[in-house]
């Protein structure tokens, strides 16, 4: 018999295919844009950017499909107060790391282009704005995650 | 790292049992929230709402201060504890 203490609640199990999902998939895109090969060209960008999300989408819906399989009873229930509230405090988390990101690209822009004009292009600011947005939606899911387990 | 203990006991745990042995998911059932909620409520590491509080008093069928009660030096005691074991 497991123990009630062990339980794991779907919304959780949700949180960490998503926090794993973004982290690999994007993980495997800024690993390429660091080591200076990622995409050239603001097409090859833009391909790269639709490829991740499919990727994405696939990886998330195959796993939630598996977890669900295997508790069918917790997919389908409501959402309750306690998952409403996590929701909420992991949302607050995410806009906190997404307003930092925000304000880093318009630092980026308005001093970077002063102080070294040649580095600030369309595309580095477009990964910037990207790598914001994959840390806010990886410090919603880890937030929500820790306040599974620790509490609200 | 210790859970952020909450000012507010409560004694479900002994109310499941006199109500034969009624599981955290018969509970949550009749209380409208998931089995996790019931055993985060039961451990302490969540305080449900007014609503969520009284619905589970009315399902044991006694009143809201034999479920709950509000013990603000028992949290600062269990917080002490904590702090001292880290």
């Amino acid at each position: 018999m497991v123990s009630e203490n062990m339980d794991v609640s779907f919304k959780e199990k949700s949180a960490a295919i998503s926090l794993v999902a973004v982290l690999g998939v994007y993980g495997y895109y800024f690993y390429f844009v660091f080591l200076g090969t990622g995409p050239a060209s603001p097409e090859e960008m833009l391909f790269s950017m639709m490829a991740l999300v499919v990727v994405l989408v696939i990886v998330e819906v195959a796993f939630h499909i598996v977890v669900a399989v295997l508790s069918p009873r917790e997919a389908n229930a409501a959402e309750d107060e306690r998952e409403r509230l996590i929701a909420l405090k992991a949302y607050r988390v995410s806009y906190l790391l997404m307003s930092a990101g925000a304000l880093l690209v318009l630092g980026r822009i308005l001093f970077g282009s002063v102080v070294e004009l040649e580095q600030v292009t369309l595309r580095g600011i477009a990964n910037l704005l990207l790598f914001a947005l994959v840390l806010a939606e990886a410090g919603r899911y880890s937030a929500a995650i820790y306040h599974f387990r620790r509490g609200v | 790292m210790a859970s952020r203990a909450l000012p507010i006991i409560n004694s479900i745990r002994r109310l499941r049992f006199d109500a034969e042995e009624m599981t955290q998911q018969a509970l949550a059932e009749r209380v409208g929230v998931t089995r996790q909620t019931i055993n985060a409520i039961e451990s302490g590491k969540y305080s449900p709402s007014l609503e969520v509080a009284f619905r589970i008093a009315q399902v044991f069928d006694v009143a809201l201060g034999e479920v709950f009660k509000y013990q603000p030096q028992v949290s600062e005691e269990v917080s002490e504890e904590a702090s001292e074991q880290t």
